[in-house]
């Protein structure tokens, strides 16, 4: 082995580490008994228990919050692509005055930092009634997702020749046809890769949810700060929360990885 | 058996005009050739003509029939791209039958009708490829096999050789003749290349900067370049344009251009003493030339490039640089002499203020 590739393996270990580390951490903590939590030194030889899990399922409303998760998850992101795609097909097809800076200002919802409009929000969202409701956090997360939507998608839809949609205008397609027939199957991993990142955004999105969601509309990572009270830290249910919401987007993650790497490193026709 | 008439055609892209009332004709059952220079907007008229570009301004008309507001879908044409535009995940079968799919043509006769145009095309035995597995020649044909299966009457063609390489490019011309001789119809074929139009077309339009020079039939045209672009432009190699001045010789006019003399008594046009005159000749009308009354020169060799069995030799005489085109390999160095000359009745004589043909 040439000493170029053992030192990128050694770099690669070693940033691995970095980041599996913790989440093995978190998922080694989730299985412990509550007495072997606090052993110092760690102790990684444990028999391994479902009290965690058990317990986070029966402490709180569990299938409610599921609930409200995965309505807010799937819907935001399906009705954020439902204006996204045909917003970025004109965007990217379209001789449109300004598309510079309507781009630029569809990214830039991307770099407020969300705290500095926090508060507006929330006051705008009490006095419009949509304070702890899933409509508005609907609003909220298709506002956030849409940046995604359009810079991600601008890339792929670009990489399919105009003169390939314009052959099927001229075989009999009307422009919408073309689209949904011809422009997104050949950019379907593009779009497998950009509905994933939305999802993962939307699922794991904490301080928004914590801003504008009472007991009603609350989704499952605020529901977990249940576990951070006033008594303190209950590390292994902490934890085995953790586990139980991040796991749906590991196996949807692991599912679609093939065309992931595919959809995130080159355009989709070449 | 489409006649095409485009009105006052505008058509920009930002500030920029491509088209400023541009208006053309083009015949009905005919082979028309659009020529000019990359820019010039052929790809453009093609697209707009086709539907799949939306004008600024002004009219088109098939056969009479407004379609300017028409989209691609119902113009009921067929366009082969410059780029072949074959879809890279579908097989050259369903390529070549997409339209007659989107039409709702039973499958039996979409199978027969596609074999049928691969057959002639010498593509039959390709169809159940994808289009990476062919090399530019056959996806060439799998392109226009996708625009003649669907036995449009109008065709368009942007710059279908352009993208092939010099052998190829050489068959395809006759082959292509020789389909669109069967096909009928009326055929655009947009193209930069005068050998194209020399070849294939009954009528050549040559267009430059969104401006039509010239429109009519190629040899009517070729013989009488309505000016000096057309003149340079629709002529391989480019003719060559030589300034020159009205003199007074002996009672008559002459045009006299860097010392060689044409005789000027035969134009009736007012050319008086010291007009500003161009001098056109062809370079293939210079080599090796006989007669009485050719005006004959010595010049020097700058340069010679062979092309295929052809050579081109650049010559300098008194100032004037000009291109020979000699039907053979024929070497010469720089700076050896080489005689050439011209009929006065093969010489083209323009006007400089605004080059408009005086006479040839």
């Amino acid at each position: 082995m040439k000493l170029k590739t053992l030192i990128f393996y050694i770099l690669l270990a070693i940033s691995l580490l970095f980041f599996i580390y913790p989440v093995y951490f978190a998922f080694n903590l989730a299985f412990m008994p509550r007495a072997a939590i606090f052993q110092l030194p760690p102790n990684y030889i444990f028999q391994p228990t479902l009290d965690n899990f058990v317990k986070v399922i029966n402490s709180w409303e569990f299938s409610k919050y599921l609930m409200n998760s995965t309505i807010v998850s799937i819907l935001s992101v399906t009705l954020s692509l439902i204006v996204g795609l045909p917003a970025t097909y004109a965007l990217v097809r379209y001789d449109i005055p300004k598309k510079g800076t309507i781009l630029s200002m569809i990214l830039g919802i991307r770099f407020l930092p969300i705290t500095s409009v926090a508060i507006p929000f929330y006051i705008m969202f009490v006095s419009l009634g949509l304070y702890d409701t899933m409509f508005g956090l609907l609003l909220t997360y298709i506002l956030l997702n849409l940046p995604f939507i359009v810079w991600l998608m601008r890339g792929y839809i670009m990489d399919v020749p105009t003169e390939l949609e314009e052959s099927y205008e001229v075989d009999g397609l009307s422009k919408t046809q073309v689209f949904l027939r011809i422009t997104l199957p050949l950019v379907y991993k593009g779009l497998l890769a950009t509905v994933l990142f939305c999802f993962i955004f939307t699922w794991n999105e904490f301080g928004i949810a914590l801003l504008l969601t009472g007991t009603n509309a609350r989704t499952l990572p605020v529901q977990s700060l249940q576990f951070v009270a006033s008594l303190g830290l209950d590390w292994g249910a902490l934890c085995a929360a953790a586990v139980l919401i991040a796991s749906p987007m590991i196996v949807f993650g692991l599912l679609i990885r093939r065309y992931l790497i595919r959809g995130l490193s080159l355009g989709a026709v070449r | 058996m489409v006649e095409v008439r485009v009105e006052n055609l505008c058509k920009r892209f930002g500030s920029r005009y491509i088209f400023n009332n541009f208006s053309m004709r083009i015949e009905n059952e005919s082979f028309t050739t659009i020529l000019g220079p990359p820019g010039a907007g052929k790809t453009t008229l093609l697209r707009l003509l086709a539907g799949v570009e939306i004008p600024d301004g002004g009219k088109i008309y098939f056969d009479g029939r407004d379609v300017t507001d028409i989209p691609a879908k119902d113009r009921n044409v067929a366009m082969v791209f410059q780029s072949f535009a074959l879809h890279p995940t579908r097989k050259v079968f369903d390529n070549i039958a997409s339209p007659l799919k989107i039409k709702n043509v039973p499958k039996e006769e979409t199978r027969r009708r596609v074999k049928e145009v691969a057959d002639m095309l010498g593509i039959g035995d390709l169809l159940d490829r994808y289009p990476r597995e062919l090399s530019g020649g056959q996806q060439q044909r799998v392109a226009i096999a996708r625009a003649m299966v669907k036995k449009a009457n109008l065709i368009f063609f942007d710059e279908p050789l352009t993208n092939l390489d010099y052998k190829i490019r050489e068959s395809m011309r006759s082959e292509l003749k020789k389909i669109f001789t069967a096909q009928g119809g009326t055929i655009v074929y947009a193209t930069p290349d005068p050998t194209d139009a020399l070849s294939m077309a009954k009528y050549v339009a040559v267009i430059n900067q969104g401006k039509l020079e010239q429109y009519g039939p190629v040899d009517d045209v070729y013989n009488y370049p309505a000016n000096t672009f057309v003149g340079y432009y629709f002529s391989f190699p480019p003719m060559n344009l030589l300034d020159g001045k009205v003199v007074r010789e002996k009672g008559a006019l002459v045009l006299n251009s860097h010392d060689l003399k044409v005789d000027l008594s035969d134009c009736k046009e007012g050319i008086k003493e010291g007009d500003e005159l161009i001098l056109g000749l062809r370079p293939s009308q210079l080599f090796k030339v006989d007669g009485d009354d050719v005006v004959k020169f010595e010049g020097e060799v700058i340069i010679t490039e062979v092309i295929g069995s052809e050579t081109i030799i650049h010559v300098q005489y008194n100032g004037a640089r000009l291109a020979v085109h000699v039907p053979m390999i024929y070497r010469l160095l720089p700076g050896d002499k080489l005689t050439i000359g011209f009929r006065p009745c093969d010489a083209f004589i323009f006007r400089k203020a605004d080059g408009s043909l005086i006479r040839r």
